[in-house]
């Protein structure tokens, strides 16, 4: 694979990188909040039903007795509403917007968001799985799973992945810019 | 001397019991003034407190407290099977269990079982006219002897190592239990008490403080007995209503959002190990 180098100075790539990651993060709270002002949640919406779904379909495959009703799920006594926050949406979004940010080929960032994306929904899932089992038997433990544990875990794991692919970029010397 | 007779009859009939003491030798003048759920070391440790707001009223003897589950359906009345022997305005009455008796160290006038619901319930004295407290989802004010009015903090019910205890500064008499200090509506007319001070009939008392303070609804700060209070978005995303989550049903939950600690943690991390690889990659 041949290297691409441009004649663009580190500080200046610097700068166009944090300028292309804080618009995308920008760009991508506005989307989300107009779905959410503007739209009636039809994108957020949709994610969360889907995502309460599989949620409580991945529960009942392991043989607990989850119901899920739109964006609800129940499991034994308690109820769980997943919002559109709960779907992993934020840590998605940064790291898409890191990923298409860094100044690399558009082959390298698909790459990356195509191995990168389905993992973080995949971790998401657990999670979402493990907090609604402990919210509906061991409630008392639910902040502390939910507040400290599942979220340093998820931000650890979106930061290793999208750090792994980046240094592989940079260090291949296949930067663009 | 006729006339003398008539008139002196017509005085005592009239007048006689106007100079006469307020009911005395009742029972009804009478408010629940405490009530107290037990501890977390001692959830069995319950008690009632009645009060008296006239002299007299120590003739409870058939009398009875009756506690009510959050639909109202009654969960059990303990009746008293003797007058108590201090009939002096103001002195009270302690309906408790054998555990609180053993917590507080002093002695209970009439004995109740562990039967308090948490989450929501009320209790009634059979006064005239009766008085009730009720607290929590409690739903059955109908179902009463009189009404509780808004239950006492609707969406947290009773607190272990709380007691709810009744507003007496309001009337004629702060420091004095009077009629007027019970409006027939719980969530006015009682508050947290952050020390539980049971007192029987003989006048001896007792306490106990809980390590954790009584919940303030709307201070930014989740406390014991509370799912959520005000900005504190991460239990309820936007919607924390009265320090519980909206969602429909009994013991909702949210699963929460990502905090914003860990949004700006990313961000800057990313920035930073970023702009180490693009510098080192092309000083390389």
């Amino acid at each position: 694979m041949q290297p691409v180098r441009g004649a663009a100075s580190p500080n200046m790539l610097v700068l166009r990188f944090a300028l292309a990651f804080f618009g995308l993060v920008l760009l991508f709270s506005a989307l989300v909040r107009v779905d959410i002002g503007l739209l009636d949640g039809v994108a957020t919406g949709w994610l969360t039903n889907h995502a309460a779904a599989a949620v409580a379909a991945a529960l009942r495959s392991l043989g607990l007795p989850a119901v899920d009703l739109g964006n609800q799920i129940t499991l034994d006594a308690s109820r769980f509403e997943i919002v559109a926050n709960c779907t992993g949406i934020e840590i998605v979004g940064l790291f898409v917007a890191a990923t298409l940010a860094f100044p690399s080929r558009w082959r390298d960032r698909f790459k990356g968001l195509a191995i990168g994306v389905p993992a973080l929904i995949g971790l998401n899932l657990i999670r979402m799985m493990s907090l609604i089992y402990i919210g509906a038997h061991f409630a008392r433990a639910l902040d502390y799973g939910h507040l400290y544990v599942w979220p340093m875990l998820l931000l650890a794991a979106a930061l290793g992945m999208w750090l792994a692919w980046a240094r592989s970029v940079a260090g291949g010397e296949r930067l663009v810019g | 001397m006729a006339r003398r007779l008539f008139w002196s009859a017509i005085f005592a009939t009239l007048c006689v019991p106007a100079l006469a003491p307020p009911a005395f030798g009742s029972f009804h003048l009478m408010k629940i003034v405490e009530v107290f759920p037990g501890t977390s070391g001692s959830p069995n440790a319950q008690y009632v407190m009645l009060q008296m707001y006239s002299a007299g009223q120590n003739l409870v003897s058939g009398h009875f407290l009756r506690v009510y589950n959050a639909t109202g359906g009654t969960v059990a009345t303990f009746t008293f099977g003797a007058n108590v022997g201090n009939g002096a305005t103001q002195s009270t009455i302690l309906i408790a269990t054998a555990e609180a008796a053993t917590l507080f160290g002093i002695s209970k006038d009439l004995t109740m079982t562990a039967v308090l619901p948490l989450a929501g319930g009320a209790v009634c004295f059979d006064a005239i006219p009766a008085d009730c407290v009720s607290w929590g989802n409690f739903t059955g004010d109908g179902s009463l002897l009189n009404t509780a009015g808004t239950p006492y903090e609707s969406d947290y019910g009773l607190i272990l190592g709380h007691a709810i205890r009744r507003d007496i500064s309001g009337g004629t008499f702060p420091t004095l239990l009077e009629a007027s200090d019970d409006t027939n509506n719980s969530a006015a007319d009682f508050d947290c008490a952050n020390t539980a001070m049971p007192k029987n009939n003989a006048g001896s008392s007792g306490s106990y403080t809980d390590g954790t303070p009584c919940p303030v609804c709307g201070n930014n700060v989740k406390e014991v007995g509370e799912v959520c209070d005000g900005t504190d978005a991460f239990a309820c995303p936007g919607l924390c209503v009265s320090c519980n989550c909206t969602v429909a049903g009994v013991g909702a939950l949210k699963v929460p959002a990502t905090p914003i600690w860990g949004l700006v943690g990313f961000v800057g991390l990313v920035l930073l190990c970023g702009s180490v690889l693009v510098r080192r990659a092309r000083s390389s």
